[in-house]
């Protein structure tokens, strides 16, 4: 693991993107407690009156007299959890989904790749929709559980493809000859074989996430109002008044671009710096099944 | 080949099949039917009406009963069905709307593909260069632009303030069939989705390019004496587009979702504002058509791309 | 290479920009198209528009939105009012050169009233019990009860042609086609129409009333109120019908090519609320929730000042019945709070107001209607919450928030009424139309109001009329049924080469009533 880090640390522009990270979330974080100004809070006076960018309010005013700069960061909050959440449920439910799949083989295997191909041809859009109008408050559990459900689909796969090609192996073979349970033999050694291409999966879901959820809420489909996120910060720039205040479509546009490159160069990162170790980490793999069964 | 063929069709159809189950089942669950439709400003239509003719339109069975009749109509008669909305058959509405989204789209691949092929193999063949950094760069770029924004952004600057092109929609009055009028309001969004999908296959084409000159029979070309420039294009290049290719049936379902992000921010009436529209007004016969259609595109998409790549590779094998 | 390609796209397009516009065709643009245009089945602003330029109605709307007549000459009733005679016009031809007579009047009665067709408005007519042709062109009306609106809004349905849809079985008049191919004997005919792109009409030399001025109307779809900006902007248009808030700001009505029409709407935004509710059910509350909302700021600021703050039910679009003499809810926030301290209120933990340990909280539900909704949503919400009433916005697609409306599953919710050219509000406000029954899906209870709408429904003397709705206005501005945000403007260009008189242009669908007058300058 200290050889992954440090070929990590190698790669320049994941250091940068996991600089730009620690930005953005430690604004996220802190900014929202520290800005004086409210996200919410509208001024009469200001009513459709946008402000430019000033040392006052360093992003400007949106259309109801709202500081910008303090959405902007609430809305980094928001979409960040957002993201990250959809991503844990994604990640942990596309995992056991996969290796189940793949663990099994045969006809359960099959069958349950047949349902993961059903679903991605299914029209994401209108699932959205249905989950939505059942629920009675579109919160922001929904919101994440909805993008967490659209997204565990190509973990998955990923999964199940790791899983199917490390299964037939030696120590595999060993560790269930000596009798290792199914279960065990799932969590100690299949899946950890998949760590590396999860984690890059991981990092990247996070960013795709945030795209999805910026989507939906400029959609109106996503975060509500009066919370702000990256996204429902783009619904006024549909609006004509938007045109003036060119500000308004840039802050959370940039954000998001910039937050989306962040994690995109911080995943490749992840991916080489895994990339040169897994030959070497079967061979632990091996060894700690030897250790199980000399135990 | 054939019998790999037959195969995969048969095999397909019980996917469709549930997926277009699942589809209505949802519609079932989803509350709030058709009457939307039916009373966007008619305001002096009671409940008891819009029960009425939710009754008259057979929209108030079950949805299993409705789904058996849909599928009855669709394995009987080839019958899509018609729209709630305006009475007219889907099928029409869909053949309607699909050119629009095929220009659209096929245009943006076009465009998308005459940049990252030749960017794709050049990163590749001068590897590590500053070239291929800096196309790297903006390939990771552009991943993380929401199609939308760059859309507004788009629209903005080159419609708005400089006044090149339209800033929506996809004919100018009185030029219905001019297809010069049609590249003109589809260039920008076009291009907007360009740039959106040029990062994956920019790298895609990169690793497809960089496998091939790791094959054997490069070394071999180049140990032959052969030059540099006749490797690369003559040899290398056609193998490594092979994969790129393919991949374009992959994107064949797109055609029908349609750019819906693209289509609503440009308002362009294709695929994908049919598809909005009638999730939104609950047209179920339309939502079924189009995803009916969506479904078996993917099937054809992934067929066809096994396909060419079995053809393309001679080592691949079906049977 | 890229750029090239796109300089030269651009530029080749520019010159396409100032086309001409032809000599014979009013170009004009409509935001929306009609999914139908059988007047059986259609239940949308556009179908209106188009139908009424192909068919044609017994009675007319008139200047004052007065009822004119038509295909009718002059219509008569008994002292009860329960049968009327109906003249019609002789001579009247329908398109294809089929004659109209009273054949097709019964015909067309029959239809509209069968509730195997399924005429969604049916209910709302069903008071006409008969419809008898005493003659080629005399028609006999027999009603259940005396309703007012019998003249101008029963008799103002589009004729339809005997001769055509007689052969079809009413169940299916649904799929006859005569939505995509309507005949009637209107002022034009319909010669192509490309969904969601245009419609094009020719004017049809029989018009009995004459031949129309113009030989073509072009109508365009456009989607996006940008495009049709710029087509105005760039002369590539003559009539924008219906300019939305939003573009207006960029027209700003002052580009001295284009005539603008600027008049009070029929439309108004409100928020109905839920008077089933405890919360709702106490004036105190309601009248406390629209004291408290600066509705001023809110026209002023994000609106630019494009509407008018109602005051009322009846909009100020409509000058013969809306009455000025009401009570007023100027901005209040000091009176606001002080209604809902005597209501029981008490201001709680959080800034919000709790009684019996029941906060005041409601859920405003919004149609997912764009960012121009989701705004007014959060302005009122500010000032709600200044007032210590918790607001949580909830935006459902459009099919979601219709069913929860009509299930009056919702505690306040974004809408909005309008559209007709009669104060009468009984489906919406008398306590005996909760839903399904009628449209009272905020269970208001008035029985004063009650009074006066079941009496206005039937009284057919103007001046007793009158009287009786500013009654209404009245008791309802006392008693809000809904909490009023503003009345909208309906808002109009035309290029200058359009000759029209400007003297009695109505709003909406009504601006169209006299195209047959309008002209095009060459």
């Amino acid at each position: 693991m200290k050889l992954v880090v440090k070929r990590f640390l190698r790669e320049g522009p994941a250091v940068a993107g996991l600089a730009v990270l620690i930005i953005v979330i430690g604004a996220a974080i802190i900014g929202p407690l520290v800005d004086p100004f409210s996200p919410i809070a509208i001024s009469h006076a200001l009513l459709g009156n946008p402000l430019a960018p000033s040392p006052a309010h360093p992003f400007g005013t949106d259309l109801l007299g709202r500081d910008e700069l303090a959405r902007a960061l609430v809305g980094a909050r928001v979409s960040l959890t957002i993201g990250f959440t959809a991503m844990v449920v994604g990640i942990v439910f596309g995992t056991l989904y996969g290796a189940i799949s793949g663990a099994a083989g045969g006809v359960v295997d099959a069958l349950m790749m047949r349902v993961v191909d059903a679903l991605l041809s299914f029209p994401s859009f209108f699932l959205i929709i249905t989950v939505e109008a059942l629920t009675d408050h579109f919160t922001l559990a929904v919101v994440v559980l909805v993008i967490g459900m659209l997204s565990w689909m190509g973990v998955a796969r990923l999964v199940r493809g790791e899983i199917l090609s490390v299964r037939e192996r030696d120590f595999v073979e060993a560790a269930r000859a000596l009798g290792v349970g199914p279960v065990r033999l799932l969590f100690r050694h299949l899946i950890p074989n998949a760590f590396a291409p999860v984690v890059v999966a991981a990092t990247l879901a996070v960013g795709d996430n945030i795209l999805t959820e910026a989507g939906l809420s400029f959609l109106g489909l996503g975060v509500q109002v009066p919370t702000p996120s990256w996204g429902n910060m783009l619904q006024d720039a549909l609006l004509p008044a938007a045109q003036s205040a060119p500000w308004l479509i840039l802050v959370p546009g940039l954000l998001i671009v910039v937050t989306l490159l962040a994690f995109n160069v911080v995943g490749e990162g992840i991916r080489i710096a895994f990339d040169r170790s897994i030959s070497q980490s079967a061979a632990p793999a091996a060894s700690s099944a030897a250790e199980e069964a000399a135990a | 080949m054939t019998t790999y063929i037959v195969r995969r069709v048969l095999g397909a159809i019980p996917l469709l099949l549930v997926i277009t189950l699942i589809s209505y089942a949802l519609m079932g669950l989803a509350p709030g039917g058709p009457t939307a439709l039916l009373t966007r400003e008619a305001h002096a239509m009671t409940p008891a009406a819009r029960e009425q003719m939710l009754a008259m339109l057979g929209l108030n069975r079950p949805w299993y009963v409705q789904y058996f009749y849909w599928l009855s109509a669709l394995v009987l008669h080839g019958n899509l069905g018609t729209s709630y909305v305006d009475g007219r058959p889907v099928l029409e509405k869909i053949l309607e709307k699909l050119p629009i989204t095929v220009e659209l789209l096929g245009l943006s691949q076009l465009l998308t593909l005459a940049i990252a092929i030749p960017v794709g193999v050049r990163s590749a063949v001068r590897r590590n260069s500053l070239f291929d950094h800096a196309a790297t760069v903006v390939a990771f770029a552009t991943y993380g632009i929401p199609v939308f924004w760059l859309g507004l952004m788009m629209i903005d600057l080159f419609a708005l303030h400089l006044h090149w092109f339209p800033a929506s929609g996809y004919a100018s009055l009185g030029h219905a069939h001019d297809p010069l009028d049609h590249l003109r309001h589809l260039i920008l969004p076009a291009v907007t989705l360009s740039i959106v999908s040029l990062a994956g296959w920019i790298r895609y084409q990169r690793g497809a390019m960089l496998n091939v000159l790791d094959e054997p029979y490069v070394r071999t070309a180049r140990s032959k004496g052969l030059s540099e420039r006749v490797v690369i294009y003559r040899h290398a290049l056609r193998n490594a587009l092979i994969p790129t290719l393919t991949l374009l049936g992959l994107t064949l379902p797109a055609l029908v979702g349609g750019a819906y992000f693209l289509e609503y921010v440009f308002s362009i009436p294709g695929m994908g504002y049919l598809y909005l529209t009638a999730v939104f007004e609950r047209d179920y016969p339309t939502v079924m058509g189009i995803t009916l259609l969506t479904a078996v595109l993917v099937v054809l998409g992934n067929l066809l791309a096994d396909i060419a790549y079995a053809v393309a590779d001679p080592r691949v094998r079906y049977d | 290479m890229l750029l090239v390609v796109f300089a030269l796209a651009g530029t080749a397009g520019c010159s396409s920009a100032q086309a001409h516009l032809p000599a014979d065709t009013l170009v004009a643009l409509e935001a929306g198209d009609a999914p139908t245009l059988s007047p059986l089945y259609s239940t949308n602003y556009y179908s209106t528009v188009y139908e009424n330029l192909v068919m044609d109605p017994l009675v007319n709307v008139g200047g004052h939105f007065q009822p004119i007549p038509w295909l009718a000459t002059s219509w008569s009733s008994g002292p009860a009012h329960l049968h009327w005679t109906v003249h019609l016009r002789r001579g009247v031809t329908f398109s294809d050169g089929a004659p109209f007579t009273s054949k097709d009047v019964v015909f067309s009665y029959d239809t509209y009233l069968n509730p195997k067709v399924g005429f969604p408005y049916q209910g709302q007519f069903a008071y006409i019990k008969k419809v008898t042709a005493l003659g080629p062109y005399t028609v006999r009306f027999d009603l259940s009860q005396t309703n007012a609106l019998f003249v101008a809004e029963g008799l103002n349905l589009p004729i339809l042609p005997q001769h055509i849809l007689g052969k079809i079985p009413p169940a299916q008049m649904h799929s006859s086609g005569f939505g995509e191919h309507p005949v009637g004997t209107g002022p034009y005919t319909l010669v192509r129409w490309r969904h969601d792109d245009e419609l094009i009409f020719q004017r049809n030399p029989h018009w009995w009333h004459g031949l129309p001025r113009i030989p073509r109307i072009e109508i365009r779809v456009v989607l996006n109120s940008q495009s049709e900006s710029e087509a105005m902007e760039n002369g590539n248009a003559d009539f924008y019908d219906g300019i939305p808030t939003s573009s207006y700001a960029l027209l700003r009505g002052d580009d001295p090519n284009l005539t603008y029409v600027h008049l009070p709407d029929l439309y108004s935004v409100f928020l109905e609320t839920n008077d089933a509710l405890p919360g709702l059910r106490d004036v105190r509350v309601r009248q406390a929730m629209i004291y408290g909302w600066d509705r001023e700021a809110l026209v002023k600021g994000l609106l630019h000042g494009d509407a008018i703050v109602a005051t009322g039910i009846v909009p100020h679009g409509l000058p013969e019945w809306y009455d000025p003499n009401v009570k007023r809810y100027p901005y209040d926030p000091a009176k606001a709070r002080a209604l809902l301290e005597a209501a029981g209120w008490r201001m709680g933990s959080g800034g919000v107001r709790e009684r019996d340990g029941k906060p005041l909280r409601f859920t405003l539900l919004m149609p997912n209607a764009g960012a121009a909704a989701a705004d007014l949503g959060a302005d009122y919400q500010a000032d709600m919450r200044a007032i210590g009433i918790a607001i949580d916005v909830k935006m459902l697609d459009y099919a979601t928030f219709i069913e929860d409306l009509d299930k009056s599953d919702f505690q306040i919710a974004y809408t909005g009424w309008g559209g007709t050219t009669d104060p009468d509000e009984f489906t919406f406000l008398d306590s005996s139309q909760f839903p399904p029954t009628g449209n009272n899906a905020g269970h208001y209870v008035n029985h004063a109001v009650d009074r006066v709408l079941r009496a206005g429904l039937r009284e057919l003397n103007p001046v007793k009329r009158k009287a009786l709705y500013d009654r209404m206005q009245v008791l309802t501005a006392e008693d809000p049924p809904v909490i009023w945000a503003y009345d909208v403007y309906y808002r109009a260009a035309f290029s200058k080469r359009v000759e029209f008189n400007g003297a009695h242009l109505l709003p909406d669908q009504y601006i169209w009533n006299n195209v047959w007058d309008w002209s095009l300058r060459p």
